[in-house]
């Protein structure tokens, strides 16, 4: 079903697979009109290829969504890279690319968005950190501090920009059954599972389902984090 | 939000699943307004409600409070299960620390910690029987430790986000996933937004949201 032309905007970075995808699917099933913004193309309204480590890109990616669907009513910010490796192994380069990915995608997708959402005086925006961001845990110390990054960052603009009708939001997943988890990913492993109250990984459409919750609420939750983790960091 | 409403408000979930095995619901919130808003969710996505205290628009049951155990004995008899448990948790009176009788005190914080307790006991068996079921809690959470003389509401909210987080471990084996919502003092959303948090955590989408605090409004802890 397309969704018709006087719908909703919604922007979703990483919108080509995994959770992105996920989200984006959601938001159009309930009657959003998405524009996906990844490296590779996505299954959306208006699918962008850009690179959100490039703020500049982004920019002209969010003022082509602003001219052909409209100013977004929301943003989804879920690129981000995943990896596991102990302190001693986090190279500079590693550090860097993890930092520029899942901090700077964030940052600069906010930068490109927020913009127009003041001009109009109203938005939505959640974004995807991590329960490794709340809890940390062995071996994510470079991904756990980038998601820790982002529930301050999201928090502090939420206070920032709750007075001129822009909510802020950030949803928190566990360890879910998306491509960015590895095959051989421990977080895939019984010995871990068995240890959850839910005893499984997170689906992303149930990462999504709160994605959505947050959206629709318009407001009535302003800097606050839900972590769908299947009571991995309670 | 600037869109036009095709998302609807607060768009409610279909929870009733699989047609022939409609879901039930207990409900006990003090406030009216918070119970008429929550059951009003709850029948609207197709889950049979029972209420402790007076019906509200919507309820199917409602039973007197004071007895725990024969009210989740009456829903399962008269409902046939019960899949989802939402259940408030009272606030003492603000008073100063220094000022106040501790016995009093006391009385008062174990009154307001017990009530829910002794609910979620009781309805613990039947949610088990159930399986895939919910209990949500709503409190004040950690919030309210930033009310003045509020040391006696602190406590009690104190002791629900550690009680929820527990019986989330020790329940989520057996299928029942406990979660609380917070409202934060001072900043007290609609009352639609209540219900739809309820809604959501009830729902299949919500199930791997274990052990969680969803708090409402703004401010709170960091860690949910």
């Amino acid at each position: 079903m397309t969704p018709p032309p006087d719908s909703p905007v919604a922007i979703v970075t990483g919108a080509a697979s995994g959770l992105g995808a996920s989200v984006a699917a959601a938001l159009s099933t309930a009657g959003w009109r998405v524009a996906g913004f990844d490296l590779r193309p996505s299954d959306t309204t208006l699918s962008v290829e850009v690179d959100v480590t490039d703020a500049a890109a982004l920019a002209a990616a969010a003022a082509r969504v602003a001219r052909e669907l409209g100013t977004a009513d929301a943003l989804v910010t879920v690129a981000g890279i995943y990896e596991e490796l102990p302190l001693e192994s986090i190279t500079d380069d590693r550090w860097d690319r993890m930092l520029a990915v899942n901090i700077g995608g964030t940052v600069n997708a906010c930068a490109a968005v927020v913009p127009q959402m003041l001009e109009r005086g109203s938005g939505a925006i959640v974004t995807i950190s991590s329960d490794l961001g709340l809890g940390g845990s062995q071996g994510d110390a470079h991904y756990a501090a980038t998601k820790g990054a982002i529930v301050g960052f999201s928090r502090s603009l939420a206070g920032e920009l709750e007075g001129r009708g822009i909510f802020v939001n950030s949803v928190a997943p566990g360890a879910a059954d998306t491509p960015m988890l590895a095959a051989d990913s421990p977080w895939r492993a019984e010995s871990f599972l068995s240890t959850l109250p839910a005893g499984r990984l997170v689906r992303p459409d149930e990462i999504a389902a709160a994605v959505l919750f947050f959206l629709e609420l318009r407001g009535a939750c302003v800097g606050q984090v839900i972590s769908p983790n299947a009571g991995a960091t309670i | 939000m600037g869109g036009n409403g095709a998302m609807g408000e607060h768009g409610a979930s279909d929870l009733t699943g699989d047609a022939n095995a409609q879901r039930v619901a207990l409900v006990s919130l003090d406030f009216d307004a918070e119970r008429s808003a929550v059951v009003a969710a709850l029948a609207g996505a197709g889950v049979r409600v029972a209420v402790l205290g007076t019906a509200v628009a919507g309820s199917d049951l409602a039973l007197p409070l004071g007895d725990d155990a024969a009210a989740v004995a009456a829903v399962e008899r008269e409902l046939g299960g019960i899949d989802i448990l939402v259940v408030g948790a009272a606030t003492p009176a603000p008073s100063a620390f220094v000022d106040a009788d501790v016995t009093q005190w006391m009385t008062s914080v174990h009154e307001a910690v017990s009530a829910p307790f002794r609910l979620m006991r009781a309805t613990a068996p039947a949610l088990r029987r159930a399986g895939d079921s919910r209990m949500v809690l709503v409190g004040a959470g950690w919030g309210a430790a930033g009310t003045v003389n509020g040391t006696a509401g602190a406590s009690v909210h104190g002791a629900l986000v550690a009680l929820t987080k527990t019986l989330a471990r020790d329940l989520g084996p057996d299928g029942v996933i406990v979660n609380e919502i917070v409202v934060q003092p001072g900043s007290r959303p609609d009352t639609g937004a209540l219900a739809a948090a309820v809604v959501y955590l009830a729902s299949p989408a919500g199930s791997a949201v274990v052990g969680q605090v969803v708090t409402l409004g703004r401010g709170g802890e960091v860690r949910p």
